[in-house]
This record gives C-alpha cells, structure tokens and sequence, in this order.
C-alpha cells in the first residue's frame, strides 16, 4: 500500500519547490508514494452554477500551462517513487470536514512552508494553513531559499522557479 | 495569364454553365408539361361537348351541368362537331379547310391528333355514339397559361440569371483575391528581406495549410541562411579581435626598438617578445584554422547525438576560462533517471555556440554575481534556463533583442557585438528548438531553451 501525502497548492510553480522538496525527502525510503496537490476552494452557494459544476473544469481553469509542464517535470524525475499525483480541491468549511477528508484520502503525512504565503487566486479561496496546523496529521514543514529575488512584482509564473533552491527541513 | 483570373474564368464558366443548364432544364419542362396538360384538357372539353351534342339522353343534362359548374371556359374556346361523317372524304370536306391537313389526317388515321399554331391549340378526335355512327369532333382554344405563365417563367429565369451571373462574378473574384492574398504578401515580403535584413520573418499564417507550408519553408530556408550569414560575421569579428592584439604589439615593440641605436641586449630582449607574440599569434591562426575545418561550413554540418548534460558541462568549462570572476551554479536536481532523455540530434559545435553564448552574456551583464544554470526534462523536451541577476533588459526594447548588432541602452558599460543571441536562436531554429526570454530591468534575465528530444533507443 502507497503512502499518501497532502501538499498545499496555489497552482503557482513556486508552490511546487514544496512538492520537489517532500519528494526529495521520500525518495530514500523508496516506498511509493501517492501525491495530492490540494486548493481550497468553497463551492458557489449559486444553485445553478452548482447544477453544472465540474471539478475537473474548476482544476482546468486554476491551473496554468507552466504548473502543468512543471508537474509532469515532476513526475518524470521522480517515476519511481510516485505512484500516482492528483489535484484536488477542498470545499469543506470547517475543521471537521478537513479532519474527514484527511481520513477520507487515508493521507499519512502533510507537508507546510512557513516561509513561502499562497497567492489565492480569487475571492471564494481560502488558505488550508489554518486547517492543517489545527489538525491531528503528521505534518512536516519544510522551507526553502530561492535563489530568485522574492518577486512581489513579479507576477508571471517561471519555469526558473523551481530551479535554484536549496529546501531544508525546519527542526 | 495571370492566377487570379485563371481562376475567374474557369469559377465563371462552371457556374454559368451550371445556372444555364439547370434553368433551360426547368424551362424546357415546365413548357412540356403545359403542352400536354393542355391537350388534355382540351380532350376533356372534346368528349363532353360531344357528349353534350351527341347524345340526346338525360343524363346529357347532367353531363352539360358538371361542365358548367366544374369546367372553367377556356380563352376563345371554339367547338366544331361534323356528325355522322365517311373517313376517305373527310379531308377534303369544305367545312374544314381552315384545319392543317395533316392534323385531319392524323385524326382519321390514329382517332385522335393534335397541332397548334400561333397560341391556338387543336384537338381533334373520333367520337362514337352507342349506334356506332362515327363523329369528328374538334375543339380549339387559346393556351393562356402558355401565353402568359410561361412568358412570365422566361422572363423570371433571365433576371435570375443575370442576378446570378453578378453574384457569380462578384464571389470568384473576392474569391480569387482570397486565395492569391496570402501568396502575394508572401511575394511582398520575401522582396523586401536582402542580405542586410535577414532577421525579417515571413508572418505565418494560422489556417491556410499550403501557404502556411510555403511561408514556413522560407523561413526555415531564411534561419539558415541567417545563421551561416552571422557565424561568419562573428567569426569574423571575433578572429580580427584576436589577430590584432598580439600585432599591435609585434608593431610596438618593433617601433620602440628601432627609434635609436640600442645594445645587443635589448635587440635580443625585444626580439625575444617580438618571437612570442608571433608565437601566440601563429597559436591563433592555427586555432582559427581548426575551427574552420571542424566547424560549420555547410558541408560537414552534421547532426549526431548530443548529450546535453555533458554540453552543459563543457559550457561551464568554456565560459569560466573566459569570465573568471562569474561563479557558476548547476542546478541538475531534477534531471530524469532515464539519460535517453537528455540526448538531442543536433550538431554539438552549434548547440556549444549557443548556450556559451547565451551563459557568456549571462556573465557579462551580471557584474560577478552568480548565475544559474538548470537543465531538466519535460513532455519529450529538454529544457536549459539560465538566469542571472544581471542588469535586465529594458521592457521596452524587448522586442528587438534578436535583431543583430542590437544593443540595449543600458549596456553601454559592457563591450559587445550585438550578434550572440540572434546567433543562439537561430542554432536552437535550426534544432526545431525555441528559446524564450524574460527579464526585468536590473532585477536578471532568464532565458530558456527547448529543444526536442532525439528519437534515440538503447
């Protein structure tokens, strides 16, 4: 049976020096890992908009060319440890449902920068930091130093920002 | 003759041809078709009236009311009934010499026959009553639908027709311009481009396949012509660069040596420096000269497996033996675990040209600070981003950096030739690559290189 780790995303390239970093970490062991990439998101409270909701169109419109690319870079590298990485959204509202759908996934570990804030990308996101640091998981934090200037203006998404990072563990 | 009314001529025959036979076909029928209908017509009014005259029986009455109640009187409808008649001298009876002859003639011999003449139609037939007395009955009337529907047809068909043959000239032409359009530009454009703009691009378009492929070609053909055309200017810049420093001092040392008698010594010393300048200089020919055979001169430009790795490698190597005060990172964290992935067909001369170029200017416009090489691998292409903390590229003049001998405004600190990154991607062009650049004005540059991986197996 495949370990099952959550990461945080917000569909940045950024975001995902987190996925490198947990697999880095894993890829010692050798155990096979199954990876969810999880958003935040509540569900319109609209009952038309919920009539045609699609998860998968949802995920489509979120992600960007350069996160898919960097995601199936990912995967390449790391073939032999990752059994399966999927995107998820989370729309639960309160730390019940989060506990649930932890226990729904069967997630053993969960992975949390302190240093690196998520960009949300609209007004119905929310941060599952608060969530996860509230919940009972084994929770690993991780950081890294990017060797990219902190890009407050920057706002286009670069190949470049998964490279050229040192991640550590926090203790 | 030109294309485009070629193409005129033969879309204006076809539909005008078409329209033509189409309408004479539904005019040639429908005229058809009101002949015969009238006749029959016509032989229903024969037997009725003979009906009517012939049989003195009541239900002749009811014969006479259905005829008036249900029968519409034709225009000059004229009736002529020749009782009890002898067939041999009916032709030549005095009541109907106003008939054609061989229409009586026809009537006789077949019982029934029919001609028109000048909008008139004729009907003539045998009529037997019950005591097998024999009569002829004729019925004559003007066609109306004829005269007036079909004249009316005829004329609807002409203006039809002439409305058709404008939109048709109207159609072929924007059509024809619609196919030549593209081909023309292409012309215009491909005029324009001569040995002093060779940068130019013909504008692919996004649908037309054939003139897609066509403008595609030039461009492939103008990469290469572009990138032969600026090796040799490099080199060329580059080897009179080389060739004159150690000159300048052969110059020198000669000069200063000779502007008054000196000792034996110093004609040595000097001669001694003179020996080692020529040396350096003799160096650099030959370097020059196995640079010319190994290089690109077209003929033994060959494609082979490059790994790009150990390109990368080599690279760094090349470029830290010119710019010794940059430091430079590799990041391969992310390489695959399959090294297939990394080999590219390409020629390894060109493909170090590029990314040293690319990696020199890095360093170059960096001021020491590091900069950063990754190489990794994704969907069959295998990607080399270098980034430095440079001094950036001005947004404004982004648009020009591949133009030759383009050197942005804040560059004027740092020498240059302008021709390293047209040159770069017109290599990674020429490996069906594409090279991306992205900067921001003294925060760095990253530039990124895909190329496709080589089909290579084990």
């Amino acid at each position: 049976m495949a370990k099952t780790i959550l990461i945080p995303t917000d569909f940045t390239v950024d975001s995902l020096n987190l996925v490198k970093l947990a697999l880095q970490k894993n890829q010692q062991s050798g155990e096979k890992l199954r990876v969810i990439l999880v958003y935040g998101q509540w569900m319109s409270s609209s009952i038309t908009e919920l009539l045609f909701y699609s998860k998968s169109r949802a995920l489509d419109q979120l992600e960007s060319p350069e996160f898919k690319s960097c995601c199936k870079l990912l995967m390449e590298k790391y073939d032999s440890i990752i059994e399966q990485m999927s995107l998820d959204l989370f729309s639960g509202t309160n730390q019940n449902a989060f506990q649930n759908y932890l226990e729904g996934n069967q997630i053993a570990e969960a992975y949390y920068s302190t240093h690196y804030t998520f960009k949300l990308k609209n007004s119905s996101s929310f941060s599952l930091i608060p969530f996860l640091t509230r919940s009972k998981i084994n929770l690993v934090e991780m950081n890294w130093d990017s060797a990219n200037q902190p890009n407050a203006g920057n706002q286009q998404d670069e190949l470049s920002a998964l490279f050229f990072t040192h991640g550590q563990m926090a203790h | 003759m030109k294309l485009q009314n070629k193409i005129i001529y033969i879309l204006l025959t076809a539909f005008i041809g078409y329209t033509l036979l189409f309408s004479g076909f539904i005019y040639y029928s429908i005229s058809r078709f009101a002949f015969t209908d009238f006749y029959k017509r016509l032989e229903i009014r024969a037997i009725a009236t003979a009906k009517i005259e012939l049989e003195k029986q009541k239900d002749s009455n009811v014969v006479q009311q259905l005829r008036q109640d249900y029968l519409e009187p034709l225009t000059n409808e004229q009736h002529i009934i020749l009782e009890d008649i002898e067939q041999e001298n009916l032709i030549d009876d005095r009541r109907l010499t106003s008939y054609n002859k061989s229409f009586l003639r026809e009537v006789v011999e077949e019982g029934i026959g029919t001609y028109s003449h000048q909008n008139t139609f004729f009907y003539g037939t045998i009529y037997k009553t019950e005591d097998q007395k024999e009569h002829l009955v004729i019925l004559s009337a003007e066609n109306y639908f004829i005269t007036h529907h079909l004249a009316y047809l005829r004329n609807l068909i002409f203006t039809s027709l002439a409305i058709a043959f404008l939109l048709i000239v109207i159609f072929s032409v924007m059509f024809s311009r619609k196919i030549i359009e593209p081909i023309q530009n292409i012309i215009k454009k491909t005029k324009k481009i001569g040995s002093e703009n060779l940068h130019m691009r013909l504008e692919v378009p996004e649908n037309n396949d054939a003139v897609r492929e066509l403008a595609q070609t030039f461009n492939d053909m103008l990469n290469r012509l572009e990138t032969s055309f600026e090796t040799q200017k490099n080199f060329i810049s580059n080897a009179s660069h080389e060739l004159n420093t150690p000159l300048t001092s052969i110059i020198g040392e000669a000069d200063v040596t000779l502007s008054k008698a000196r000792q034996p010594e110093d004609y040595i010393e000097s001669l001694q420096t003179i020996l080692g300048e020529a040396e350096k200089l003799q160096q650099k020919t030959q370097a020059l000269l196995l640079l010319a055979q190994t290089g690109f001169d077209g003929k033994r430009q060959k494609f082979g497996k490059v790994r790009m790795d150990q390109l990368i490698l080599d690279v760094k190597e090349t470029v830290e033996k010119i710019q010794t005060k940059n430091k430079i990172c590799l990041d391969f964290s992310l390489l695959p675990e399959n090294p297939l992935l990394l080999k590219v067909l390409g020629n390894e001369q060109l493909l170090h040209l590029a990314v040293s170029n690319i990696v020199l200017n890095a360093c170059k416009y960096s001021d020491g600070k590091p900069v950063n090489i990754a190489l990794a691998v994704m969907d069959g292409n295998i990607i080399i981003i270098v980034k430095d903390d440079g001094i950036g590229i001005p947004p404004d003049e982004m648009e020009y950096i591949y133009d030759p001998y383009f050197r942005a405004s804040n560059t004027i600190n740092h020498e240059g030739h302008g021709i390293g990154l047209p040159l770069a991607r017109n290599i990674v062009r020429i490996h069906d690559g594409e090279l991306k650049v992205s900067s921001s004005l003294n925060r760095g540059t990253t530039v990124e290189i895909r190329l496709p991986k080589g089909d290579f197996v084990l």
